[in-house]
């Protein structure tokens, strides 16, 4: 995505990335972590800030560094990273904080028409699952690739 | 652990590597472990099966 973000970082396993944000409160680690979940070819986004030095992550800050567009792009582009080393992978992700789940959903929106061709974006609200549509405020969502099936039965 | 191979994306060469990173992934565990438990839930209590496998 040609649009301004950040540079980002990964490990050896390409399933963390890390970047900073940079602005008026100055630099801030900033880390996108993909975790497998017990379902096949599951993975959890948690995103948010941390200590290089200690390790403490924190998915509920808000850092007023006025950089949320840059920020999101970055997410977006460490989201593609991720299906491209991982094609069969299907994304949940859950805000930690009503905001950060605006912030999801703000994204998604924004880039939906970009990713539509390739990927299928589901919401989650009121306890039941449906095609993400705009404007619709979703308690979770999940992404993955078109055409690609969820094996229930194989953990 | 091997780096993966199959990177198509152009935009891997604007990414640097710092195996130090993969430290962090058991650090951030018991978040995780909370996502998991919501995940769980929603599968376990939604048309989860339904709409999204089927697609």
């Amino acid at each position: 995505m040609h649009l301004p973000h950040y540079k980002l970082t990964t490990g050896i396993s390409s399933s963390i990335f890390e970047f900073t944000s940079q602005g008026p409160k100055g630099e801030i680690p900033k880390i996108i972590i993909f975790s497998r979940l017990p379902r096949n070819n599951m993975f959890n986004l948690a995103f948010g800030d941390i200590d290089l030095q200690t390790g403490i992550f924190n998915d509920k800050t808000i850092s007023g560094n006025l950089d949320s567009e840059k920020v999101l792009v970055t997410v977006v582009n460490a989201l593609f990273l991720f299906f491209d080393e991982n094609p069969h992978a299907i994304i949940y992700a859950k805000g930690s904080t009503k905001s950060r789940t605006r912030l999801y959903r703000m994204g998604i929106s924004k880039y939906i028409q970009e990713i539509a061709d390739d990927f299928q974006v589901f919401g989650e609200r009121n306890g039941l699952w449906e095609e993400f549509q705009v404007n619709i405020d979703y308690y979770s969502f999940v992404i993955k690739r078109k055409s690609l099936k969820f094996d229930q039965n194989n953990n | 652990m091997e780096p993966k191979k199959n990177r198509t994306l152009e935009a891997w060469k604007d990414v640097t590597i710092d195996p130090s990173l993969d430290r962090f992934l058991t650090l951030h565990s018991p978040i995780i472990q909370e996502k998991i438990k919501s995940f769980e839930d929603t599968i376990k209590n939604s048309n989860f099966l339904e709409v999204v496998g089927k697609n």
